[in-house]
């Protein structure tokens, strides 16, 4: 089945309803950002509603404007030290951290550090892949 | 403290230090004056009224001398003297103040604001009926816990709801609540509670306590009452006994005269 | 089997693509529970001047006014424009400019005391400033642009939680349905000596009917009202009335209730979302 769906490539596997519809809300929103579209272009569940809270415990990664995930790596301390950052969380930083934990079980929880002042994770060695890859089933 | 309400353009007043920093932030100078607008009218003024030209003082001696300028009394011209008799009509201090009641003005808001639950749902009903054409009753109808789906529609019930309420709802909570149901609950909680009215501006997050706040035996709550009432109150006392006090020493009086 | 196609991938197709490889390697278990996209737009009831009634109601992206409370960076802007309002003009004298003689007062030695120099010096009640500063002053500081931009919006989506900001505007433009309202926030200058003049007194009717009487309001304007301006000029202890251009977060936290044109909060939003993508 995996070699059919390389074979035909625009054939394309919907995954789950809410991952298409975070993808393609992203794709929209980052082409056209409007600030004050026309009422007739908006739909009821774009607006901000007492039935989707977004708050404690939500959170939602932005891609970066080429489309790709905002997970980086950096080499601290003179390259003694290399770190995997993520940026561009809105939400509960500390609520990601602890659900990306448990997805990681392998990193150990003391590499983990969330800056609560600039939204952003760091994990302590070479992370990048694992993350993004939980990180694309979602964002 | 003054607010510097002066009319801002882009080119005015950048700090010194404009060269570093990129936002134009308006700092203050030392000076501040109002913009004139008739900067000109002045000129223009001066040149509409040309008075007489002023005469010689030469020519003002001789007019002295020979006399020219003695006017002669006229005799039927009569004196009056400044009493309030030989003044036409009353002083009136208000004369120009305009009575707020007589101003014209939209008044979109009902004049009598809900208070009681039943009033509310009464509101509530007839917001719905009018803007959807149905006919509903019953409060606890489970079409009113249907969200909106129309943003027109859900903004025309809002407006009803605000006219015949008598209270104003705020953007973001005609943004968030979903369904008529969840109006009810807000405006129950807001607004016919009286939690809008005793809202101080300076104290946003007070809580305010009565004797229903605890359920608990051992705690009891003192209402508390402003000191400008506590003062009213006992002032309107203290008067009270010093009247009756006083009738009571002039009867005595009265009495001992009369025997 | 096809090899080598020439397939024009757009970026969601590619993603698409990827995730069907590792679909069949991994659990689809691995969507994180929490994840959610957050809403796109708020609404704002578009309303006439003075009375307030709501005419129609437009969206406003939640990047403009829903941006979550953040004080600490509020606080960074506020002290940004009150560093930067400082006219530094205080001028204390240095021991130079102090005004007592040269003369030494006490001997250098035998009197008992400390060493005394002359009666100028900083040590002393009655002396100068030490390292005194000259007037002019330059207390300005900077903030970056992207962080003042930010401090803006979250100054304006606070107001609007807390349904302090009322926009005056009309989508169609009709004349509104009363003869005192208008669509902008202006008053009609009323120059005719006729009695009785209206004009002078709307702007009290207004905080009468609005219970406004004492509260600081602000009424951000996109170009200058004249009217508005000169009827208003009793209050201005509490109202200000400020153009679009010149208005400060200071400004609108101050504020219990802003009044903003249409015109003039969408050159606001455009402005201050202009360095954020």
């Amino acid at each position: 089945m995996m070699s059919a769906s390389m074979r035909s490539g625009l054939h394309v596997m919907r995954v789950g309803v809410r991952y298409q519809s975070t993808m393609m809300i992203q794709n929209s929103t980052r082409n056209a950002k409007i600030l004050f579209p026309k009422l007739s272009e908006i739909s009821m569940n774009e607006l901000v509603s007492e039935t989707k809270p977004f708050g404690k415990g939500q959170y939602f990664v932005e891609r970066s404007q080429t489309g790709n995930l905002p997970v980086y790596s950096d080499t601290k301390g003179g390259g003694n030290k290399f770190v995997t950052e993520i940026r561009r969380i809105q939400g509960d930083v500390i609520q990601l951290r602890n659900d990306l934990q448990e997805k990681l079980p392998y990193i150990p929880k003391k590499n983990w550090k969330v800056l609560t002042q600039s939204q952003k994770i760091i994990i302590k060695g070479d992370a990048v892949k694992q993350v993004k890859g939980i990180l694309t089933k979602t964002f | 403290m003054s607010s510097v309400r002066m009319i801002v353009r882009p080119s005015a007043r950048l700090s010194r230090s404009s060269v570093i920093q990129s936002t134009p932030v308006l700092t203050r100078a030392l000076h501040t004056s109002t913009v004139r607008y008739d900067f000109f009218s002045w000129l223009k003024d001066r040149k509409k009224s040309k008075k007489e030209p002023v005469k010689s003082t030469k020519e003002v001696i001789s007019e002295i001398e020979s006399g020219k300028d003695i006017v002669e009394k006229n005799e039927n011209v009569s004196t009056i003297e400044l009493i309030p008799e030989n003044f036409i009509g009353t002083f009136d201090k208000n004369r120009n103040v305009i009575p707020l009641d007589t101003v014209p003005f939209n008044r979109w808001l009902n004049a009598d604001k809900i208070t009681t639950e039943a009033a509310l749902n009464k509101v509530i009903l007839d917001s719905y009926n009018e803007t959807f054409g149905t006919h509903l009753t019953d409060i606890t109808d489970n079409t009113l816990g249907d969200a909106f789906t129309d943003i027109i529609q859900k903004f025309t019930f809002t407006k009803f709801l605000q006219i015949k309420s008598g209270f104003i709802l705020s953007d973001y909570q005609f943004t968030i609540l979903a369904c008529p149901k969840s109006f009810r609950e807000y405006y129950l909680k807001e607004f016919v509670s009286g939690k809008s009215l005793r809202f101080k501006e300076s104290e946003p997050n007070a809580i305010h306590l009565d004797g229903n706040s605890f359920k608990a035996p051992n705690i009891r709550v003192i209402e508390d009452i402003p000191a400008k009432d506590v003062r009213i109150k006992y002032k309107r006392l203290v008067n009270e006994v010093n009247n009756l006090e006083n009738k009571i020493t002039e009867d005595a009086i009265e009495n001992a005269k009369q025997l | 089997m096809l090899r080598n196609t020439k397939i024009v991938l757009n970026m969601s197709l590619y993603f698409e693509q990827r995730l069907n490889i590792t679909r069949s390697i991994s659990q689809a278990s691995n969507i994180l529970p929490n994840g959610v996209v957050p809403p796109a737009y708020t609404l704002t009831t578009l309303r006439v001047f003075p009375s307030l009634e709501p005419i129609s109601c437009i969206p406003v992206s939640t990047s403009v006014l829903g941006v979550p409370l953040r004080r600490d960076i509020l606080w960074r802007a506020v002290v940004y424009e009150n560093d930067n309002k400082r006219v530094g003009a205080s001028n204390p004298p240095g021991r130079s400019e102090n005004g007592y003689s040269r003369h030494k007062i006490l001997p250098q030695k035998g009197s008992g005391n400390a060493r005394v120099g002359d009666a100028n010096s900083p040590t002393r009640h009655n002396g100068a400033v030490a390292l005194a500063r000259n007037a002019p002053n330059d207390y300005t500081t900077i903030l970056p642009n992207k962080v003042y931009h930010l401090a803006y919006r979250i100054a304006l989506s606070h107001q609007y939680k807390q349904g302090n900001l009322f926009v005056i505007g009309n989508t169609k433009s009709t004349k509104p349905n009363s003869e005192t309202d208008s669509n902008i926030l202006d008053i009609t200058i009323n120059d005719k000596k006729t009695k009785p003049n209206f004009s002078s007194v709307l702007f009290k009717k207004f905080l009468n009917e609005h219970k406004y009487d004492g509260k600081r309001l602000l009424f951000i304007t996109s170009e200058t009202r004249p009217g508005l301006l000169k009827y208003t000029d009793t209050y201005k202890n509490k109202v200000d009335v400020i153009d679009k251009e010149g208005v400060e977060v200071n400004d609108l936290l101050k504020a219990s209730k802003i009044f903003v044109e249409e015109d003039a909060l969408k050159y606001l939003a455009k402005k201050f979302t202009a360095l954020s993508n």
